[in-house]
């Protein structure tokens, strides 16, 4: 390795902006934080405009509950990319194995302040969850565990699953993070010991197609409130999804 | 983004650095054979006069009469080669040195990842005054989206730092000749016979004429000329190991005095590799025994390592795999399969921001709950295929 | 917005007379088809590691859009992407 200490850092440099862009030189100047807010846009302003607190609430979990091609994914990267506004940073914590940097990219998502997390099963999610929460850093930690709802994961869940649920609340409430659930609609049946944590739950339910030219561009999203502290009741809301077209040569 | 790292006469001028009475004179550096003798490479002087590289001598001998016979010198070679790719592993891992023109020409392509260009034509220029500081050898870059339209803006800007735009590759090349296509000689004699003299010739062909006149061949031959080249650059990899050893006046039976023997190697290991700047997947360890036994145990690991830390665990894990029935007189540990070390980022900052905190995080989990850690960077950002687009990285626990 | 997977899962596919895809099987359930939108190949390292295939992004009657692709050196199909 090059002495020269000026020629080190500037290949530092080229190194860190080589890996992570230009942009990363930014990020590494400036401190980041939890943030002050009590809560995070979901992205989008009709669906905030329905939510008791204006967005989904810090220090509380938010259930995101879809089936595939309901829109719940792009709501996720686009609640992510909120979260990470200012300098946040997040963590995807993805059971599923499914996480498209690609797409995640499109919804504003930043790589380079996200940690992606891929845990062997349930439990080891929920546990790497309550350290994310302890350590207190974060603006987001969300879990995708869409593959984990499924009737057969769910079998061998049994009861440690309010215990673990119980574990990871105490530190997530002191730590100022938004946690944030993926699961399969409809919610199922061990996944009710979740219940008494939530503080908001949404179901997402896709609706029509949306057409450009003979090519579904998209698709058009009823968000339904089933659950929400700050304001209860329940309450829907319409999104157009449209997924755009960058890569060249790519049918995306 | 491609680099090309072109340094025209390679051999010659690096025969001339090792012995400086050689300069101005007309070189011919000869491979001598049993039965027949070639030229390995030619100086500027002798190319002049048509000789090329892989002429037989005599028929060099009778275009140059004046040229100065060298033997060729393989070892020094590849001395001077292997000193100009640890100044260039300093910038990417994945160099390919292109056989074909070699020791001719030294050609190197570097993968530089994805660049911006104004970021490549500063990388260019680092590169060009790195290296012509370092070995005294005139060097052209050229930088391209792929190796060919790379190669042809080193080849044809002598000296020079050169970029293709992007989406430009095909006009750039066109006006240059068909020559620096990879044809083979009964190619480059077709192509002569058609009179097709410039690429952008051959790119103005139909696509199924091309093919059907030059085969497997014509569809890379056309590709390129049309500035497109997605051929993936072939990391060069460094063939030698590294080898620590203790050795015992009394042979030991202490578990613990053996481990503490193990980070010590570790951490001569790690500091040779580091004096590398390379990194290992491959390591094996031998443990000599009082009964003149030897037991061995190697491992491949799917991630390079080179740390003390990483390397002693590797070590631990080996000799726990075998049985000790007597005392250790002596333990061997061999690093193979090396690669260059890519530089991590480094500590520079006082505060710790955002990403660097999110990596301090990670590898403290790692720690606790396994390697299950990633971060995504871009990799080929405009692939055709989405998986191949960015990459996951696994945050190790360090 | 969309879940890719690392390496993409093989999936029983229907096809009509002109090869274009009629209905698939997935993770245990039928997915008729009800709309193809775009269609591109890619045909990329011929001269290395062959990658050769017909993409089509499709919606179901289920109510899932995917792309989905077919290996043209082996025939089989896969799931790409899923929107969601």
């Amino acid at each position: 390795m090059n002495d020269d200490p000026s020629k080190r850092l500037q290949l530092t440099l080229w190194d860190v902006q080589k890996r992570w862009g230009q942009k990363s030189l930014d990020v590494l100047n400036t401190p980041s934080s939890v943030g002050d807010s009590t809560r995070i846009s979901t992205g989008f302003a009709e669906l905030d405009q329905v939510l008791g607190s204006g967005g989904i609430a810090r220090g509380r979990i938010t259930e995101l509950l879809g089936i595939p091609t309901s829109g719940m994914t792009t709501l996720a990267h686009k609640l992510t990319a909120s979260a990470q506004l200012e300098q946040g940073t997040a963590a995807y914590i993805d059971l599923s194995r499914t996480f498209d940097p690609d797409f995640a990219v499109r919804c504003n998502v930043s790589l380079e302040r996200l940690l992606l997390v891929r845990p062997e099963n349930v439990a080891q999610a929920l546990e790497i969850a309550r350290d994310l929460f302890k350590e207190g850093k974060l603006n987001l930690v969300l879990l995708d565990l869409v593959s984990a709802s499924t009737a057969s994961s769910n079998r061998n869940l049994g009861t440690n699953l309010g215990t673990m649920l119980r574990r990871l609340h105490e530190p997530l409430v002191k730590s100022g993070s938004a946690a944030v659930f993926l699961l399969l609609a409809p919610q199922p049946p061990p996944w009710q010991a979740l219940d008494e944590y939530t503080h908001t739950r949404l179901l997402v339910e896709r609706q029509t197609w949306l057409y450009q030219q003979r090519d579904v561009s998209g698709y058009r999203v009823q968000v339904t409130v089933l659950k929400d502290k700050a304001q209860p009741g329940e309450r829907q809301v319409f999104l157009d999804l449209t997924f755009d077209d960058v890569v060249k040569g790519d049918g995306t | 983004m491609i680099a090309c790292v072109m340094l025209p006469y390679f051999a010659a001028e690096v025969a001339r650095q090792n012995d400086p009475i050689l300069n101005g004179m007309p070189l011919l550096l000869v491979k001598y054979g049993a039965k027949r003798s070639k030229v390995a490479a030619v100086s500027v002087e002798v190319a002049q006069a048509s000789v090329t590289a892989g002429m037989s001598l005599s028929r060099a001998r009778g275009l140059c009469p004046t040229a100065h016979l060298l033997s060729f010198d393989g070892d020094q070679m590849q001395t001077a080669c292997d000193r100009l790719l640890r100044l260039l592993w300093d910038y990417t891992n994945r160099i390919e040195l292109d056989e074909a023109a070699y020791p001719q020409t030294g050609v190197f392509y570097l993968d530089l990842g994805t660049l911006r260009d104004e970021d490549a034509r500063y990388l260019g220029d680092q590169l060009q005054g790195l290296v012509q500081q370092q070995l005294n050898i005139e060097v052209s870059v050229g930088l391209a989206s792929g190796k060919f339209p790379a190669y042809v803006a080193a080849a044809g800007h002598t000296g020079n730092v050169t970029l293709v735009p992007r989406h430009q590759e095909a006009a750039f090349v066109a006006p240059y000749a068909t020559g620096l296509l990879p044809a083979s000689k009964e190619t480059a004699r077709r192509l002569a016979l058609l009179h097709i003299h410039e690429i952008g010739q051959l790119a103005a062909l139909p696509r199924e004429a091309v093919l059907s006149q030059f085969g497997r061949e014509g569809k890379l031959l056309y590709a390129l000329a049309q500035g497109l080249d997605s051929r993936p650059v072939k990391p060069h990899r460094m063939p030698e190991t590294e080898t620590v050893a203790r050795w015992f006046d009394d042979p030991l039976v202490d578990r613990t005095r053996l481990d503490v023997i193990v980070h010590h190697l570790a951490e001569d290991l790690s500091l040779r590799l580091e004096e590398r700047n390379a990194a290992l997947h491959a390591v094996t360890v031998r443990i000599y025994l009082e009964n003149e036994q030897v037991r061995a145990n190697d491992l491949y690991l799917l991630r390079p390592i080179a740390s003390s830390g990483s390397i002693a665990r590797t070590i631990q894990q080996l000799i726990e795999r075998i049985k000790l029935p007597k005392g250790v007189c002596g333990l061997e540990v061999c690093a193979a399969h090396l690669v260059p070390n890519i530089p991590r980022q480094l500590e520079l900052f006082t505060h710790k921001p955002g990403r660097a905190q999110l990596i301090d995080l990670a590898r403290v989990l790692a720690a606790r709950h396994g390697s299950c850690f990633y971060e995504a960077a871009a990799e080929e950002s405009e692939s055709l295929l989405p998986e191949r687009r960015f990459r996951l990285y696994k945050v190790d626990a360090s | 917005m969309t879940r890719l997977w690392e390496v993409s899962e093989l999936i029983a596919m229907e096809v009509d007379a002109t090869g274009a895809p009629l209905r698939f099987r997935w993770r245990e359930q039928v997915h008729p088809v009800e709309h193809i939108g775009k269609r591109w190949r890619v045909d990329l390292g011929w001269w290395h590691v062959h990658i050769w295939r017909e993409h089509y992004k499709l919606a179901t009657e289920t109510g899932l859009l995917v792309i989905v692709y077919r290996d043209l050196l082996t025939g089989q199909w896969y799931l790409q992407r899923l929107y969601d």
